[in-house]
């Protein structure tokens, strides 16, 4: 298509371009002003073509909307905002850091300390009564394995009766700071200390015994008699 | 002044379709979205009908993304996007003068009122304003498709010269001169409407 179908009536044609769409240096603007205040053309055609402009313009807010002249900034803002979604997570949190007012950094870091001591006294709750507290089983399968231990030790210690109340003593002190409620020790340990105590008796204890039970003739079976004797006397 | 700011923005266009070339599927889309509504616009004032600008969009992009390979990175992708555009639309307006001449373009005018106005105007600033509206429509649309298409990309779009002369592959001076040309022709066609709307009015 031919441009000069409409003849410039200036030779600042594009001067004038330049000057309506304010895409000129400060000093050029001024130049044109100048020659425009003294030339009645460019003067005119500056009107008329500021008219069609604002035509345009109206034109243009009606069909794509008013909010359309912001969009290129908010268009690039947008898609800053993208970017920024893909990065990393500490990039994401020492953004979050500079942007955010100080009193928003200092409820963070308040709120990061309280959220760490909470975990610290829950963990501390949960884990510290595992490591020192046994079930009723344990203690139980302890005091059996103890009370076992025992019985197979005792007939080869001479002074049984003595030492078997001491170990007895022992195998209590050491189950004792865990002793549950339910856990009576005594009603666990009596038949196998009696037991453990008849394995234990002495040779002289165990004539009495027999002799108490007339297995045997006592030895001062006589002086019993006498006794008895005396006694019916 | 807005391409200072575009250079800005974190990653580049050019960038953007470097990653595409190498099959990334998202860095496209980026495109798009940076672009479409832009785009639009310039499809809008080269067609003046919503329908066709939309439409004028999609193709630009399809049309962009089939031949993403072509670029080679001599020139700025939103030129290159806009050469695209403009071709799109030429073809368009060359299907649609085609349709027009056989009676099938009616429907553009009565489309083009559909947008709505402020409730509080009065009904007759609503019919002149609408009325103006579309003066200023008829007089951009019978334009020749080289004056248009400046005057479109800097009052539509808010071009820069340079912006216009990079993608349109013209010098600085010629762009400038199809404006002004552009300008004193939609000035006299706009003012042939104002004489006759004050005749009728009287």
């Amino acid at each position: 298509m031919n441009d000069s179908n409409e003849k410039a009536v200036c030779s600042r044609a594009n001067d004038l371009v330049d000057y309506l769409y304010g895409e000129t240096s400060a000093s050029s603007a001024a130049n044109f002003a100048r020659h425009m205040s003294g030339c009645r053309a460019c003067r005119t055609e500056f009107a008329l073509m500021t008219n069609v402009r604002e035509s345009m313009s109206q034109w243009r807010s009606e069909v794509l909307g008013l909010a359309w002249r912001a969009e290129p900034v908010a268009f690039e803002s947008s898609s800053e905002a993208r970017s920024a979604k893909r990065l990393s997570a500490l990039a994401a949190l020492r953004e979050f850091f500079t942007v955010s007012p100080l009193w928003l950094r200092g409820a963070t870091a308040f709120a990061v300390g309280l959220f760490c001591l909470m975990a610290a006294l829950f963990l501390a709750r949960t884990w510290t009564p595992r490591e020192t507290l046994y079930t009723k089983a344990e203690v139980n399968a302890e005091v059996q394995r103890e009370l076992a231990r025992l019985s197979n030790d005792s007939p080869r210690t001479p002074a049984a009766p003595v030492n078997n109340s001491s170990k007895e003593e022992i195998a209590s002190k050491e189950t004792g700071p865990t002793i549950l409620p339910a856990f009576s020790p005594a009603t666990h340990t009596k038949p196998a200390t009696q037991k453990a105590a008849r394995n234990l008796m002495t040779r002289a204890e165990r004539e009495q015994l027999a002799s108490d039970l007339r297995l045997k003739p006592a030895a001062d079976e006589d002086d019993l008699t006498f006794l008895l004797e005396g006694g019916s006397n | 002044m807005r391409t200072q700011i575009r250079m800005e923005s974190a990653t580049s266009d050019e960038q953007i379709v470097q990653q595409a070339l190498t099959g990334d599927a998202d860095a496209f889309g980026e495109i798009v979205r940076r672009w479409e509504r832009r785009i639009f616009a310039l499809a809008f004032g080269m067609l003046g009908r919503e329908e066709d600008a939309r439409d004028a969009t999609q193709e630009t992009f399809l049309a962009a993304f089939r031949n993403l390979r072509a670029f080679r990175g001599e020139a700025k992708v939103s030129s290159w996007l806009h050469r695209i555009a403009i071709n799109q639309c030429i073809t368009r307006q060359r299907r649609a003068k085609v349709r027009s001449e056989t009676g099938l373009d009616q429907e553009a005018e009565k489309n083009s009122k559909a947008f709505s106005l402020p409730a509080h105007v009065s009904p007759a600033y609503v019919a002149e304003h609408q009325e103006r509206s579309q003066a200023v429509r008829r007089a951009v649309a019978a334009l020749p498709t080289d004056l248009k298409q400046v005057v479109v990309m800097k009052e539509f779009e808010e071009l820069t010269f340079q912006e216009i002369s990079d993608a349109l592959e013209l010098p600085l001076s010629t762009v400038k001169s199809r404006l002004y040309t552009a300008l004193r022709q939609l000035h006299m066609r706009l003012e042939k409407f104002e004489n006759s709307f004050v005749v009728s009015d009287n």
